[in-house]
């Protein structure tokens, strides 16, 4: 198991009220395992993604990814474990937008101690062309492979996705689920998405539903779809 | 803001209380408009002017003036021919200075003969003499010395009793000699007696007329018309006279002060205002694309983010403006001190309330309206997308191109400073005022001590004597002797009269030194030597001629050297050159610098101490150093404080990125590195710009006003400064840096997270 998470409480104070987001969650991910956790707003999907990526802190339980307890491990250990281990996909992509789409790749590869060529992850999202071009420049589905390169020049060994086609068109998100497809299954790189589109669990190995704060089902799926057949919710 | 009304209304509420006391003074006093030095006469001349006599007074009374005809009586008629054709009004302002050392000081008296029509004396407590017994003096003399009106003052063996309190408008800033332009109220003092006791004194008192003008004229012709006129030998307006101009020079340094340091400080604070006002337009960019899209207009929305740099710039400046107030009072109450004056009341003029606290308000305002009408004007669509400002602009995308070569954390840098130029130019605005206090006041603050380190510490004697006519005393060991004499130069531009020094160029009691601390005493064989201060305020060279009228003589000398001083215009030349060209006999001089005090007084104009003198000279720069070093203070104080406020807006701005940064892995250390330190290159560069800023204006400044007061300071910036005053500034930024890293820190990773 790459990534054990283990009777895991979460709650935190907003506007006065307590809230719990995450009620005794256990959840054992194999090492790489496309994990989807499906569930609404609310379902504590985030939340289970921020503690198991060592962003925020859990109130009970543990989480040991690759034999490393995280939930006990300081803020600088945290920020080293974060950089050697994990690579992160947000919905918004947040790329530095005063930088080139090659040296936005580039602020993830200083992070991978062999320093690899940046142009060989522009050539695995096929954004090798767009090289000299800034964000604002790009469509929103080339920023999201741009973010996606970012997080691969590090070479994670988790790539945790909030969300990654949310702001996407059908075609653009199938296109962006086709290259994690593609990551998963050629870099054997475990990949943790989230989501409310139940159609893009139809490509992950592992199914988890939540609802309000607890896992309510894992299923498996036997056969994968491609990206390209993903039914779109 | 409360720092620029405050120092304007400080400044400006001193001085136009000062101006407004001092017009009123002038005008009760009937101050001189113009001053005028009769030339010694020949023989002739004093004969030609008896004949006109002569014939003016008929048959009788020639006979008894043809035997009684002395030389003030030359003097007076030459006066009187002036007046009648000039149609002007001219008194003689007769003075003679006694010495006495009291309590090991040397105290001068400059008894003064009373004028009825120009400089009218200001009584200020008690009533004028009217026995012989009894003087009026100075009341700041009287105060330090501990003297009261009825209290007895011995000058020259003779008791007299104090009956007034007295001020003269020609003697505002009454300095006694040009030789020492620091006038010492502890121990110097005007004494207004009766004419019997003025007559009993005067023994070598100097021909000096005071004018003013009867009817509208030009000064500057009239004045020039008189200097011309036989018999002159110089004429000076009051502007030109030290005594007088003084003041007005100090009080419109500071009317100058209170408006450029205000301005500089109001442009920081706008600066500052503005880019506070678009962190918070860019942050609501959504809300505000809401609000147009539901029909505000963009007036109201100006409206609404108008208050705040409204309420800033009022409540700053109303409280600038009153805490102004307070310290006029008491720095106007300071000229009281250094000047000789009547007690100074506050005078308020609406143009303090004006400039003090609505310019800076419609300043603020009026950059505001530029800004929010500039930033709001967007569609409401592209208002609400998300990072649609975020485009780049021509000098981001150039300054990539260009940074290609660079490693990834220059690029990243640099990129990130560039993408907000406004942010870029207010950093520089600054650092580069704050710089330019900094610079100012180390030049000043370095002169304070070259002033008196270069005037004192490489002379070689205790006390300098001036005798009130020429003698043949033998010198003893360690002492020289030397002439000295005031100098009328004749320059393309108006000047103060200078002083010639004829030396002995083989001297070491008095070695004179250049600024390569070479001694150049001998230079004095060779041509005249000239001080650094007549060196830049007259632009003059080695190798260049000054002539200069010296007794009633025209002379030509070369200029052979610089003497590295600043304490008044001095010059010096060969004593035998000297005597040679003034028929003077050989081994006659009129004074010397020695080693013991004189016993004997007789026919002594002063002795200055040279320990005292540079006390007076520490003394009187000894607020000057206090209040540069509170400007520094203050000065680094405000930089730092704004650097911190801009370091924190790049945090802020930036709070997206740095998450992002930390959340891959990037350490606090190495986030901080990229992103507090990008100003860095940007602060030095404003900071060696200051400098060559203020070196420029400070010597432009020197230069203007060296011509019209007999002292300069030197403006020397050296190296040493320089990297001094870079550390500084560099040590204020990382200082702002350190501040700023809390803020860095408490970026949460969750931002990342927020749509």
């Amino acid at each position: 198991m790459v990534i054990s998470i283990r009777n895991v409480h979460k709650q935190y104070m907003a506007g006065g009220l307590k809230t719990v987001a995450l009620k005794g969650v256990n959840l054992d991910v194999e090492h790489g395992e496309f994990v989807v956790v499906l569930g609404s707003s609310g379902s504590g999907k985030s939340t289970l993604l921020n503690v198991s990526g060592g962003l925020d802190q859990v109130n009970d339980g543990e989480i040991i990814v690759d034999g490393q307890v995280i939930t006990k491990l300081k803020s600088k250990q945290l920020t080293s474990f974060r950089r050697d281990q994990f690579g992160f996909i947000f919905q918004q992509y947040h790329l530095l937008p005063n930088m080139t789409v090659y040296e936005n790749v580039e602020v993830g590869a200083r992070l991978n101690k062999n320093q690899e060529d940046v142009n060989k992850f522009l050539q695995e999202v096929r954004l090798e062309k767009h090289a000299n071009k800034f964000p604002y420049e790009l469509s929103g589905g080339e920023q999201q492979r741009v973010a996606i390169a970012r997080a691969l020049a590090k070479k994670p060994a988790i790539l945790f996705c909030d969300e990654p086609t949310g702001a996407l068109d059908e075609d653009t998100g199938k296109i962006i689920l086709n290259v994690l497809q593609e990551i998963n299954q050629e870099l054997k790189t475990t990949i943790f998405l989230i989501t409310h589109n139940l159609g893009i669990a139809e490509i992950a190995d592992k199914v988890v539903k939540m609802r309000s704060g607890e896992i309510t089902e894992v299923s498996y799926n036997k056969i994968k779809k491609r990206a390209s057949e993903v039914s779109w919710a | 803001m409360i720092a620029s009304s405050f120092i304007y209304v400080t400044l400006e509420g001193a001085t136009s209380s000062v101006f407004y006391l001092l017009d009123d003074y002038t005008h009760i006093t009937n101050q001189e408009d113009f001053l005028v030095v009769l030339a010694i006469p020949t023989e002739r001349e004093v004969r030609a002017m008896r004949e006109q006599r002569h014939q003016s007074a008929g048959y009788f009374g020639n006979q008894q003036q043809a035997n009684h005809y002395f030389i003030s009586d030359y003097y007076q008629d030459l006066a009187t021919s002036i007046a009648e054709k000039f149609n002007v009004d001219l008194e003689g302002r007769f003075y003679y200075d006694a010495v006495e050392t009291i309590q090991d000081q040397t105290h001068t008296f400059r008894f003064i003969r009373e004028t009825e029509i120009v400089n009218q004396t200001y009584v200020l407590e008690g009533r004028l003499p009217t026995a012989d017994h009894e003087i009026a003096i100075f009341p700041e003399y009287a105060n330090q010395n501990h003297l009261l009106i009825g209290d007895t003052l011995t000058i020259n063996e003779q008791p007299f009793a104090i009956t007034a309190f007295i001020m003269l408008p020609d003697y505002i800033y009454p300095i006694f000699s040009f030789d020492s332009p620091l006038f010492n109220p502890q121990t110097q003092t005007i004494i207004i007696a009766t004419d019997q006791i003025y007559e009993q004194f005067a023994q070598g008192e100097l021909v000096l007329f005071s004018g003013s003008f009867r009817d509208e004229a030009n000064p500057e012709e009239m004045v020039a018309a008189i200097s011309n006129y036989p018999g002159v030998s110089y004429a000076m307006d009051n502007q030109m006279n030290v005594r007088i101009s003084t003041l007005n020079f100090h009080l419109h340094s500071n009317h100058l002060l209170s408006i450029t340091f205000s301005n500089l400080l109001l442009l920081m604070c706008v600066a500052v205002v503005l880019l506070m006002m678009k962190k918070r337009i860019n942050g609501d960019r959504m809300q505000i694309g809401i609000l147009k899209a539901m029909g505000y207009s963009q007036g109201s929305l100006i409206i609404s983010y108008l208050i705040f740099p409204l309420v800033i710039a009022i409540i700053g400046s109303i409280i600038g403006f009153f805490l102004g107030i307070g310290c006029a009072r008491f720095l106007a109450n300071t000229y009281v001190v250094n000047f000789v004056l009547p007690p100074v009341q506050f005078y308020f003029t609406p143009r303090l309330f004006i400039r003090g606290v609505l310019y800076p308000i419609l300043v603020t305002v009026g950059a505001s309206l530029i800004i929010l009408h500039r930033l709001l004007k967007g569609e409401s669509l592209s208002l609400m997308k998300e990072n649609n400002h975020l485009k780049l602009s021509i000098v981001s995308k150039g300054l990539s191109k260009l940074l290609r070569p660079f490693s990834f954390s220059t690029r990243f840098k640099y990129s990130l400073a560039f993408r907000n130029l406004g942010k870029v130019i207010a950093l520089f605005i600054v650092v580069l005022v704050a710089s330019i206090f900094l610079v100012f006041g180390f030049i000043a603050f370095n002169a304070v001590d070259d002033v008196s380190d270069r005037a004192f510490n490489r002379a070689n004697y205790t006390y300098e004597i001036k005798y009130n006519r020429l003698v043949r005393q033998s010198i003893g060991a360690g002492e020289t002797e030397f002439l000295k004499y005031q100098a009328y130069p004749e320059l393309e531009v108006v000047s103060t009269p200078f002083y010639i020094y004829g030396i002995d160029p083989n001297n070491e009691v008095n070695p004179l030194y250049n600024g390569q601390a070479e001694n150049i005493t001998s230079l004095a064989n060779e041509g005249l030597l000239i001080n650094e201060f007549i060196a830049k305020a007259y632009s003059l060279e080695v190798g260049d001629e000054l002539t200069m009228v010296i007794r009633g003589k025209q002379l030509t000398y070369p200029i052979s050297g610089i003497v590295d001083h600043y304490n008044g215009p001095m010059t010096y030349i060969s004593l035998d050159w000297l005597r040679q060209d003034l028929n003077i006999g050989t081994s006659q001089y009129n004074g010397s610098w020695t080693q013991e005090r004189p016993d004997n007084t007789r026919h002594i104009s002063y002795v200055f101490s040279m320990e005292e003198l540079a006390q007076n000279v520490e003394a009187g720069m000894e607020m000057i150093r206090v209040t540069l070093q509170f400007m520094v203070v203050i000065t680094v104080l405000i930089g730092n404080f704004m650097l911190v406020v801009l370091t924190n807006f790049v945090i802020e701005e930036n709070q997206k990125q740095i998450s992002i940064l930390k959340v891959m892995g990037y350490s606090e250390r190495e986030v901080s590195k990229m992103v507090l330190t990008i100003y860095f290159p940007f602060v030095l560069m404003a900071y060696f710009l200051s400098v060559l800023i203020t070196r420029v204006g400070v010597d432009l400044i020197m230069s203007q006003i060296a011509n019209r007061l007999p002292m300069a300071i030197p403006t020397d910036f050296t190296i040493g400064s320089t990297l001094t005053g870079a550390i500084i500034v560099a040590l204020t930024y990382l200082i702002a840096i350190k501040c700023s890293k809390r803020q860095l820190a408490k970026v949460s990773l969750q931002e990342v997270l927020k749509y």
